[in-house]
């Protein structure tokens, strides 16, 4: 029999005498004087929604026509950002970057919180969730 | 019986009168969620104001209870995001770490008026108070509260699995500290 098992199950802790119904009183009475006022994010959610959709295209614009009228006033106009297509863009991004620091920092971080880096709780966790037995992880370690 | 259909007069209650309904949803909850957050708190005091607090926050956001999920998993939901808040903000204000701050709510048990377990409950509180914060909760909540894994899925918002794996961690700590004693 395990230790556990030998505690009865029951509630060690007390609270005043009457507290139970004096904070029911109190709840009730705090939100009788709230009123009805809840929040209804339904409609705020709505609203920030449409905010940022007419933010984001209102930026997309300004970069658009900025980037349009700066080439185009530097005789540019072959090289336009906004004559590219998606392809041209990933590839103009992409030459941006410098691809051996992404590899080295990709291969670091790989090694730091690879395969090595877990411990036995996170490998038990794994097997859990694979619906093996916790009984039966606890006898294989 | 916990859940959507144990609930489903309170629901319908808050939809026709929504005080009338609240009272109800206070009734039938205030000792359940009290307990809950107590063993989680440990002092009275600060239990008495996250479920305050609780009531509160649930009443300010009933126009986002979805009705069709369960009251009951929202409510605990609230009630542990509560407690953990009361927790943390003692541990910023006065202690360096968490396991400083189970030393402190530890002695609150020995020296606590409120409290009047015998020496063996004394050691398991003592033993839960030294688990990780998660597997605490999970296991207040499985071994005091018998919650189904399930419905503390949708209050912890984490998988079944990985909550059987908490709690077995959990218990395996609690028998090592009883053992050493």
């Amino acid at each position: 029999m395990k230790n556990l098992d030998k505690i009865p199950k029951q509630n060690p802790f007390r609270v005043p005498d009457n507290y139970f119904e004096d904070v029911s009183k109190k709840i009730i009475a705090a939100t009788s004087e709230a009123g009805g006022k809840q929040k209804h994010p339904g409609k705020v959610i709505r609203i920030r929604y449409i905010i940022a959709i007419a933010a984001s295209v209102a930026a997309l614009t300004i970069i658009g026509i900025t980037g349009l009228l700066t080439n185009t006033r530097n005789g540019n106009r072959d090289i336009a950002f906004i004559d590219l297509n998606s392809e041209q863009v990933l590839e103009t991004i992409i030459y941006d970057i410098d691809i051996p620091t992404l590899e080295q920092e990709i291969s670091d971080s790989w090694f730091e919180t690879g395969l090595t880096g877990l411990d036995s709780e996170e490998i038990i966790d794994y097997l859990i969730n694979e619906n093996i037995e916790p009984s039966e992880i606890y006898e294989l370690l | 019986m916990e859940g959507k259909d144990c609930d489903r007069d309170i629901t319908d209650l808050l939809q026709k009168d929504t005080s009338k309904g609240f009272r109800l949803l206070v009734e039938r909850y205030s000792r359940k969620l009290y307990w809950h957050i107590r063993r989680l708190v440990i002092l009275h005091e600060d239990a008495d104001d996250a479920l305050q607090n609780t009531f509160m926050n649930a009443w300010k956001n009933l126009g986002s209870f979805r009705h069709e999920s369960s009251l009951y998993t929202w409510l605990y939901a609230i009630a542990t995001n509560e407690a953990l808040a009361i927790l943390n903000r003692r541990n910023k204000n006065g202690t360096a770490s968490l396991d400083d701050l189970a030393g402190i709510l530890a002695r609150s048990v020995e020296g606590s008026t409120w409290f009047d377990g015998d020496e063996a409950q004394r050691k398991l509180q003592n033993a839960i108070l030294k688990l990780p914060e998660k597997q605490r909760v999970v296991f207040n909540l499985r071994y005091y509260d018998e919650m189904p894994y399930e419905d503390m899925s949708k209050v912890l918002n984490t998988s079944v699995g990985a909550l059987k794996a908490s709690y077995h961690h959990a218990v395996k700590k609690i028998e090592e500290y009883l053992q050493t004693l």
